[in-house]
């Protein structure tokens, strides 16, 4: 984990160790794990998720600048362009669950046993 | 190529009779099967007396992995692959007189079942061995099941998970050996039965290995206490499909005994043999008490015939070279007097709708033809001097009891005990007073003489002149006792 | 890298054939797209080549997995005309949106750099979930979507979570670069280990393997009968290409670690697929749960990777595929000739065991099919399945697992329980089935699927030598 070229570091950056980044984004991912897990509302569900995939852009970033290296900040890119387009489908299919029942509550989807 | 007629006649044949409606299909079906029979009596007529494979061919299946297509007679095979060309001709010409819904697909399932078994029989890769020993189960399941008796669902199943079951096991000792194998960078590993001959195995893996081959085969004949399948199997089938069972299909439990155990894991043998024979003989005596008890003729015969096999792996545990000549022999005999017994119950059925022995009797008035065909089929399954079934325990007993006295004793009772339920099925059905259900008793026709004739024949040629067969066998015996001499004496 | 780039552009053409009044063009033309993306996909036939500066990789194993996936979905597309002849049926959505979907499989299986492979996962799901949420009145199917939807993205979410850390760990997203970190053996960062559970964990949901498979009997029980024919062939058998390119390429040098891992999941998955699936009433739903015991047996070949692991998981993929399609393809008819006779407007009555009973007397054909396919599915000789699970069973035995082994001879007893339900159903006991009229084509497309089924139970040579 130690930096390659420290040339290339901006100085901000190296002032705070590496590890806090990984700590942080662990405990939003963390955070986001446990939001999936125990809530019962779509939305905030889907919020969780969203911010689990933040928390890895915030790391892949960390990543990439300690590195010195552009591939990580590529990544983040994509994970930003497709998770907008996921975005776009799941609210989609909360809308129309909304539409059938009047309700985002996923408790209520037991259509189908578990 | 012989070999590769024998196995792909059948399926050509029967895809046929699938396409054949009505009448017709029985007689066609027929044909084929003594075409079948030509075939494996030339085998049995060419065959030239030694220990080498004969009639073979031999292609690649799966290049890369060393799998061949690779089948041959050789002295264990030859008399199984006669008794299965023998018998379907006999089994079909059985039905002429009933008529089976579907019946284009029941002749046609026959003739699949018939093509598995030579396979089987005569398979030199083990893969090819364990393929056909598998795929027979699916036209007997098949033909059970669709035509068989009120509770044959499940029945069928519990007999269809067992034998699967079973195999599975033996599928993983198959692929280990196959890993055995010398591979070098040329060639892959070798699946060849021959191959696993070579083989010098560690006796830990000897022990798995046994266990791992006796319970499939043990489950197939059955052994003790893997029976528990057959019974009900055997009575709820339809007759025709019975006779498949216990006529040829439980020869494949026998024959891989022989072909496997023996010679693949001599030291497990060494280890396990005593208990695989007391489980054996345990099975020939319980089989016999339970047959005395018996009051319907199919059952009476199923329990009858899970005795006989008793023996037969018995015999072959016994490592004597008498012993596994007696079960080859005696697994021709088994099949022709069996199918004649349930052809005979399968008469009686058919004329009193009933094989329960209390409400059968008196016979014999009216039938001199059955009377006489059954008391002979009986003498042969009985082993009366003269008859195969003689031949075939003496040379059993004779091998179990060099291995051990007591145990020789212990499946002595299988002749003793063979005469009283035999007799006493005779005597209860055919004896006494006419019941409601027999007074018109109408005696055998000229197809159902034509069945038996052929039986009768056999079962006297063999009591008299067994040498005709036992010599064909010799060779391979004896290059298998090699084997089990060898691999014993190398690691002692 | 045609095929991408002419599914992706065939995918746009056909959105706009759905302007035309006509519906009738649609199926015929996808499969013509399909057929032609099919015979391109060999163009680079024995040759490798990288694509897109270093992106993708074609060689001949993905060839080949493209081939079978683009094969199954042809199948699907032939199967689907009488879901797609419903009035609220949307076909030119669906099909593009199928034709979507296979641009990611085939991303995820020639993927040379992780991103790659995250795009391929993603462009993949996105087009299922809307695909499964495509019966809109539905709340059967509704629920499917927002299921799979949600556990979709998390398992995402921690999938990216595992890619980071590897990029953490070794400074590169390609699978190259992160192999040749973990060849070196000594050293390795925590990270990487981390990542490289955290990356499976995230694939395994994908595939489905216990115990991430909690979404799957849902999803594929709500979902229309013909997506779900989609997904559980498609989508596992692009998963297991990425599992195994990742596997093979990238985590060669820490065998050590991960194949515990995989062997407990493998060994997980097929006790819980297997015993679920045999108390399931649905047939639909023991299909689900025969799904995830088939992905146990798929993780045997990558829990012992080697030689032959490449050679058993395209068979066994194939094998899969191909029964479990025909399979689909039965249940469809049979299913809406039952929903005619008794309406359900959930449709859950029709997909029971029950449907099929007496099925094989006055539809020989169908209930033909039916059999082969389930005996493929459990592993009877003579069909495909058992080459598969032979396959599968020898690179067991070749790294000398045979505790796995013993649990997997087990379970396949198992299955044959619940597999000859149906086929006892339908030969054996009598129900009030009529004669289901099959056109010809459909006729075609399952009688062409029992005979690749045993053809290649009689020949599984005919695969050797093509990759």
């Amino acid at each position: 984990m130690q930096p390659t070229q420290d040339v290339l570091i901006p100085e901000v950056i190296q002032q705070i160790p590496l590890t806090y980044y990984l700590i942080l984004s662990t405990a939003l991912f963390v955070i986001g794990i446990i939001g999936v897990l125990t809530r019962r509302n779509a939305i905030i569900i889907f919020m969780s998720i969203e911010l689990m995939l933040n928390s890895v852009n915030l790391l892949l970033i960390a990543f990439s600048s300690y590195r010195s290296d552009s591939a990580g900040q590529v990544f983040v890119f994509f994970i930003m362009a497709v998770a907008a387009a996921e975005v776009s489908v799941g609210l989609a299919i909360i809308v129309m669950i909304y539409r059938n029942t009047r309700s985002i509550d996923v408790g209520l989807l037991n259509k189908l046993k578990w | 190529m012989l070999t590769l007629l024998l196995i792909l006649f059948p399926v050509v044949a029967a895809t046929l009779i699938l396409m054949i409606r009505g009448e017709r299909v029985k007689q066609a079906a027929f044909v084929a099967a003594l075409v079948e029979f030509a075939f494996a009596g030339y085998a049995f007529v060419g065959f030239k007396p030694d220990a080498s494979s004969q009639f073979g061919f031999d292609y690649a299946w799966i290049r890369s992995l060393g799998i061949r297509f690779s089948a041959g007679i050789d002295g264990i095979s030859i008399l199984l692959v006669l008794l299965t060309g023998l018998l379907v001709p006999l089994i079909v010409l059985s039905t002429f007189k009933r008529s089976y819904k579907q019946s284009s697909l029941f002749y046609a399932l026959m003739l699949y079942m018939q093509a598995a078994l030579m396979g089987v029989f005569t398979a030199r890769d083990g893969f090819l061995f364990y393929f056909f020993f598998e795929a027979a189960l699916i036209p007997i399941y098949f033909l059970a099941a669709m035509w068989g008796g009120s509770n044959r669902v499940a029945v069928t199943f519990k007999f269809f998970v067992y034998t699967i079951f079973g195999s599975l096991f033996m599928l993983l000792a198959l692929v280990y050996l196959y890993y055995q194998t010398p591979a070098t960078e040329l060639s892959a590993h070798s699946a060849a039965i021959a191959d696993f001959y070579k083989l010098n195995l560690t006796p830990g893996a000897q022990n798995w290995l046994f266990w791992a081959f006796f319970i499939a085969f043990a489950i197939k004949m059955p052994v003790f206490p893997f029976h528990t399948w057959q019974p009900d199997t055997y009575v709820e089938s339809p007759t025709p499909a019975t006779m498949l069972l216990a006529g040829i299909m439980l020869k494949m439990g026998v024959y891989g005994l022989i072909r496997f155990i023996l010679p693949v894991v001599p030291l497990g043998v060494e280890t396990w043999g005593k208990t695989a024979i007391i489980l054996s003989v345990i099975g020939i005596v319980y089989g016999s008490i339970i047959a005395i008890r018996q009051r319907d003729m199919k059952r009476l015969i199923a329990y009858s015939s899970f005795s006989h096999v008793g023996l037969m792996a018995a015999g072959v545990f016994s490592q004597t070279e008498t012993g596994m000549q007696g079960a080859l022999i005696q697994m021709l005999a088994h099949g022709i007097n069996v199918v004649g017994m349930f052809f005979v119950a399968d008469i009686i059925f058919s004329r009193t709708s009933t094989n329960q022995l209390d409400q059968l009797g008196g016979i014999t008035k009216s039938t001199p033809k059955l009377t006489v065909f059954f008391m002979i089929m009986l003498l042969g399954s009985v082993a009366l001097p003269l008859t195969n079934g003689f031949i075939g325990e003496f040379l059993l007993l004779h091998g179990v009891f060099t291995y051990n006295h007591y145990l020789g004793l212990a499946a002595g009772f299988t002749i003793i005990f063979g005469a009283v339920y035999m007799l006493r099925m005779f005597q209860k059905s055919m004896f006494g007073m006419p019941s409601s259900r027999t007074e018109s008793f109408v005696d055998l026709s000229r197809t159902e003489s034509l069945v038996f004739i052929p039986l009768v024949i056999l079962i006297f040629w063999i009591g008299v002149y067994p040498q005709a067969f036992l010599k064909v066998t010799e060779p391979s015996v004896v290059s298998i006792m090699k084997y089990i001499g060898t691999t014993a004496v190398s690691l002692k | 890298m045609l095929p991408i780039i002419l599914l992706s552009v065939l995918g746009v053409v056909l959105l706009f054939l759905g302007f035309l009044k006509s519906r009738a063009v649609l199926l015929p033309a996808t499969l013509l797209f399909l057929a032609v993306t099919l015979a391109v996909n060999f163009l680079d036939w024995n040759k490798t080549y990288l694509y897109f500066n270093d992106m993708l990789r074609t060689n001949n194993l993905s060839m080949v997995f493209t081939a079978i996936m683009l094969g199954s979905a042809f199948m699907v597309v032939a199967l689907s005309g009488s879901f797609m002849d419903t009035d609220e049926a949307q076909p030119a959505e669906y099909y593009a949106l199928m034709l979507f979907s296979l641009v990611g499989a085939i991303m995820m299986v020639g993927f040379e750099n992780l991103i790659m492979l995250f795009v391929g996962v993603e462009i993949l799901s996105v087009a299922m979930y809307v695909l499964t949420g495509s019966d809109k009145r539905n709340l059967r199917s509704n629920e499917a979507a927002l299921k799979y939807f949600l556990m979709g993205a998390f398992a995402t979410g921690i999938m990216l979570f595992g890619m980071a850390l590897l990029y953490g760990a070794t400074g590169s997203f390609t699978i190259a670069g992160i192999g040749a970190y973990a060849a070196n053996q000594q050293g390795l960062s925590l990270l990487l280990y981390v990542g490289l559970l955290m990356l499976l964990i995230g694939l395994l949901f994908k595939v489905s393997a216990a115990p991430f498979h909690f979404w799957t009997p849902d999803v594929y029980d709500g979902a229309p009968t013909i997506f779900t024919a989609f997904m559980s062939t498609v989508v596992k058998t692009a998963g297991f290409a990425a599992l195994f390119r990742l596997l093979s390429v990238s985590f060669e040098g820490v065998y050590g670690f991960w194949w515990t891992i995989m062997a407990i999941i493998a060994a997980l998955t097929l006790v819980v697929g297997n015993l679920t699936a045999v108390y399931q009433n649905s047939f639909k739903r023991m299909m689900a749960y025969s799904s995830i015991s088939h992905a146990g047996y798929l993780l045997i070949g990558l829990a012992a990777l080697g030689v032959q692991t490449k050679q058993a998981i395209v068979f066994y993929s194939l094998a899969y595929s191909v029964a479990t399609i025909s399979a689909f393809g039965v249940l469809l008819l049979v299913a809406q000739q039952r929903s005619t006779q008794t309406i359900t407007r959930e449709g859950v009555n029709s997909e029971n065991f029950d449907s099929f009973n007496g099925l094989a007397r006055k539809n020989p054909l169908l209930g033909f099919t039916m059999a082969v396919s389930m005996l493929s599915l459990a592993g009877i000789p003579l069909t495909a399945g058992f080459w598969g699970k032979f396959y599968m069973f020898s690179t067991a035995v070749e790294r000398g697992q045979i505790w796995l082994l013993v649990v997997a001879v087990l379970m396949s007893a198992v299955g044959i329980y619940y597999y000859f339900r149906v086929i006892i159903a339908m030969y054996f006991r009598d129900g009030a089935t009529e004669t289901i009229p099959v056109a010809p084509f459909y006729q075609y497309v399952l009688l062409g699927a029992t005979i690749i089924t045993i053809g290649l139970g009689i020949a599984p040579g005919l695969l050797q030598g093509l990759f």
